[in-house]
Formats: C-alpha cells, structure tokens, sequence
C-alpha cells in the first residue's frame, strides 16, 4: 500500500486566501519558464497582493508535499552521493551485473519497502517463503524477445523495466543485440541526402563497423539522428525598446518583451511540420500533425469561419508549413528546405547542427544559417529568380527535442 | 515427465515445427502409421494447454512473413488474450514450452502478453508485478539512469 501524505495535509492547514495566492505563484512560474515575464510579474504581483508571504508558504508548506509526491511516482528519494556516480563506469557496472541474483521482496524485512510505502498485515501473517515472478526465470533470449517489442511499440517500457534491478538492467541495458535492435529502429529511418535506402545501410553499418567497433551503443551516443517521437522547440524571448512620444517627458524609452515559439516536427519519410507561433506548446503542440493547414483541434474551424480579419488573424498563429529534412553523412548537419513558406515567392533553408544536451544525447539543434532563395516570378523584370538572402539568426535560440506521447512512432 | 500420452492428429501436432521436423526427418515417405514423440521438458498439464492452443489454431494460416517488426507490432489475437489469461507460472511455463517445441506464434502471443505486463508501468510498479526489490545503490540506480535515459525517446 502506498501513503499519500503531505500534499493533501498541507492544502487543508491553508486558508482559501493561501489557496489562490499558491496557485497564482504556480501560475507566474509557469510564465516565467515560458518566457512570457510581463504576465509572470502580473501573476506574482496577484499572488503577493493576497498574501504577503507567499513564497514563504509556498516553499515550506507546499513544496514538501509535492516532492514527496514526486518521489514516490518515481521511487528515488535515496540520497545520492554526485561524485560517486560520476566514478562510476557503467559498462563495467553492467558487466559486475551478469551473474546478479534477483532478490524477492519480503514484506517482513524493512529494508526491502520502497521509500514512502507500507505493508499492512490483516490476519493471520503469511509464513511464505517469498519467491519472484517465475516470469524472471524466462531465457534470456525470450526476454529480449519481449523487450525488443517493448523498444518498437512503446520504449520507455524498456527502459522501466532495465531500471527494476541489476539482473534486469544486464538484460536491457548491458546486452548488445538491444542496442542493434534500437541502432536498427533509428538510423536507417534517417534521411541522407542522395542515398538510397540500400546505400544507406551500407554506409551506416560500415560506419558501426569501422568507426564505433560495432558498438551501437558507441555509435547511438556520438552518431547525431532526429528523433521522431517528439517535437523541438526553440523559444526566443527579447526587450524591444521603442521609441519616445516627441513630447514625452520621460527619461527611458519604453520595451516590450517579444516571446515566440518556433517548432519542428520530422518524418522518417523525409517531411517535416515548421510552425512560428507565440502560441505556446501546451496550446498548439498536440495539434502538430500531417495533413493539417492549421495546428488547431477542428482543422477548418478557424480558418474558413466569417473571412474577416480576425479569423485570419486567429488561424495564421497555427499555420503549420511543410517542408522536407535531410543529414549529411559526414558533417551530420540537418538541412531543412521549407519550399511553400511564409512568402510565396522565396524557397527557405534552415541549417543546423545537432548537438547534445548534457547526457541527452542529440537533443539539440544549433541555428547555423537562415537563407532565403527567391523563386521564378511571373512578370518579375528584371528577373531576381536565385536571389539569396541571408536571414539574421541573431536573436533565434536552439530547439529542444521533447517527447510527444501522442506522436507514436 | 510422467508418461501421459496425448494423441492428437498431424495436423494439431505439426503447429510444432520441432514435432514437424521430426516427423518429416524420421518418416521421409509420409505418415503411414501411429507415432510417437517424447517431449521431455514440457509438463502434461502445459502439454494439454498447447495442444489446446494447437486445435484451435490447426487451421489458422499463419504468415511466414520473416519481419519481425510486423510480427512486433501485430496486437495479440483476442483468442489468444483469454487462452493466455493464467497466472504467471503457467504463463512461464507455456512461453518457455512454445519456445522448446518452436511454436512461433504462441511465443510471439506469451512474449506479447509479458510485454503488455510492463507496458506504461513504472519501475516502482514493475518491482511489485514481479515481486522483487530494487537491488541498486542510489548511486548506481542514477548513474544507470543519466547513462540510459536518452534513449528511451525516439
């Protein structure tokens, strides 16, 4: 049996007043993250007004209770020591792993309960020897088996159960035919330019081979790939300062804060979605999909309705364009080519440069170029048809990949 | 092994194509008589649950296909779900009697089912389905988890 503990006992010790300015404080939080700072400091600014003390509150009476909560959805409140874990190598770890006993949990023994649960005895105590899953005891080759169905249908179920204990992980994360199994679900799915999938497979099984010792595990972390079981998201956030009323008296000019959101969705087809939005993902991300003009629940609603200019307006936020990815092979720099962009009479080129996230290995793209090539025009004279032009990338930040659960692949 | 015979036709008996292949390598010419197989390493009662799953199945046309990520993502056939709707020993037993007698189908059916066992389960939940205790240190169970955890996103 689990204990739910704190989080609901400390929401009954607040008075209403303390109810409000919390979730107004969550609120402002949740803005600030986002870029959005006007609203955030508006929210804060509510939220202080109703109790002075909010953050006071908000970190002795109700962050305890949701970090409790936390840990016990994901079952690691242990103290951990950092620098241990950076010593550890965890190869060799896995390989201590091979012949680890599995031990079956006794109720009766303290040390085996999971931090913040509880057994409760009702009767008579059961003498049982306690025993595992005869499940566990399946070959190790059955157990693959299972977890390569796992890995093509659902593969954070993979990584669950290699994270159950040590017998477990040696299975799922210490044998290498799982890894090839992933290696095959990921890179051939990439898109390089000008080979053929045959081609492709050649040149990417010499480079496991030759380059990474035909460790795919090796190649998985340092070989870049795009993901496609997510989006990536780049949220650019800058002042703009405007400029003075010719007789105003004050000494400042006056900015805003400019928040937009730019995301790519990619196929193993070759397609890719680009939208540019102040709309932020909560909103318009599940709506990202093929086949759509626009990222809205009910497709036509917003586009077709009245013809006026705020429907348009409405509709153009989450006017999703479609384009088409490519890697190189040797660079690994991802070409996006957006043909039927924002200006119909320019083709768009986005070139990035994959890159890691600390240990998330590929979970970030780089700007490196923005350019625009203008395509024929009818009439145009003289002709500026291959007319580049470079796009500022100044003020862009790098997307980040984030899984959609929605988006199976 | 307790020495109960099950007689059964060729049909039934050739889901297996261990059974199969033995049939075919120590009776060239084709079936003429009764014939018996020994099966050492599977329990009468499991015994009786696969070749009940082999009636059933004796006329099902199964694929040859050889991918297995088609066979993967195939849901498990509804008859199947109920057939293998038994506790965990029993399943142990008949995905490991499956995998002996190198009935594919079946296996492909007992390995699904485990896999929907763990499916959406954290690996809190995961240790009290099989009813075993989280043996890491913290510091390995983290070091594992910063190791690893890129991967489970495609």
């Amino acid at each position: 049996m689990t204990i739910v503990e704190s989080s609901e006992r400390h929401a009954h010790e607040l008075t209403e007043n303390e109810r409000t300015a919390i979730k107004l404080f969550e609120l402002a939080e949740e803005r600030e993250v986002q870029g959005q700072l006007s609203d955030s400091v508006k929210y804060y600014r509510q939220a202080t007004k109703l109790c002075h003390n909010v953050e006071t509150i908000y970190r002795q009476k109700h962050l305890p209770g949701l970090v409790k909560k936390l840990q016990q959805e994901r079952g690691h409140s242990r103290k951990v020591d950092e620098d241990q874990v950076k010593r550890i190598n965890v190869d060799k770890l896995l390989q201590s792993f091979e012949y680890a006993e599995v031990i079956p949990f006794d109720p009766n023994n303290p040390d085996h309960l999971e931090p913040g649960s509880m057994v409760i005895k009702l009767g008579i105590t059961d003498t049982e020897v306690p025993q595992i899953s005869p499940l566990l005891d399946l070959h190790d080759d059955i157990w693959v088996n299972i977890l390569e169905i796992l890995i093509s249908t659902d593969c954070q179920s993979w990584f669950n159960f290699s994270m159950t204990c040590k017998r477990n992980a040696y299975i799922g994360f210490g044998n290498q035919y799982i890894w090839k199994y992933l290696w095959n679900r990921i890179y051939p799915s990439q898109i390089y330019d000008g080979l053929t999938m045959e081609m492709k497979v050649q040149m990417l099984e010499a480079k496991l081979n030759l380059q990474y010792g035909s460790k795919p595990k090796q190649m998985l972390k340092t070989q870049p790939y795009i993901r496609f079981g997510g989006i990536y998201i780049s949220v650019v956030n800058y002042l703009s300062e405007g400029g003075k009323l010719y007789d105003s008296s004050s000494w400042i000019n006056p900015t805003r804060t400019i928040t937009y959101y730019r995301y790519f969705r990619f196929y193993p087809d070759g397609q890719c979605l680009m939208l540019l939005t102040f709309l932020e993902p909560k909103q318009i991300v599940p709506f990202i999909q093929r086949g759509k003009q626009y990222a809205t629940p009910t497709t036509d609603s917003n586009s077709t309705g009245g013809g006026g200019g705020l429907d348009e307006y409405k509709s153009e936020p989450s006017r999703i364009y479609c384009g088409s990815w490519t890697l190189d092979d040797s660079t690994s720099k991802l070409t996006i080519v957006v043909t039927n962009g924002p200006s119909p009479h320019h083709v768009y080129y986005y070139t990035f440069v994959i890159k890691n996230m600390a240990h998330y290995y590929h979970g970030k793209l780089n700007w490196e170029a923005m350019e625009s090539v203008r395509k024929p025009v009818v009439g145009e004279v003289p002709s500026r048809e291959g007319e580049v032009s470079q796009l500022s990338i100044r003020k862009e930040k790098p997307f980040r990949f984030l899984k959609v659960k929605s988006y199976q692949y | 092994m307790n020495g109960e015979r099950f007689p059964v036709e060729p049909k039934v008996a050739e889901k297996s194509v261990l059974i199969k292949n033995m049939i075919r390598d120590l009776n060239p010419d084709g079936l003429q008589e009764d014939f018996e197989i020994p099966t050492p390493n599977v329990r009468a009662n499991v015994m009786n649950k696969v070749l009940e799953w082999c009636t059933h199945h004796k006329d099902t046309a199964f694929s040859e296909d050889d991918d297995d990520d088609a066979r993967r993502a195939s849901p498990v056939d509804e008859w199947d779900k109920n057939f293998l709707k038994v506790d965990q020993e029993m399943l142990y037993e008949i995905i490991t009697a499956a995998n002996y007698l190198n009935i594919r189908p079946l296996l492909d059916s007992g390995c699904k089912v485990v896999a929907e066992m763990i499916r959406n389960k954290s690996p809190v939940e995961l240790r009290r389905v099989f009813n075993i205790v989280n043996d890491f240190t913290p510091e390995e169970e983290l070091a594992l988890k910063k190791e690893n955890e890129w991967a489970e996103d495609r």
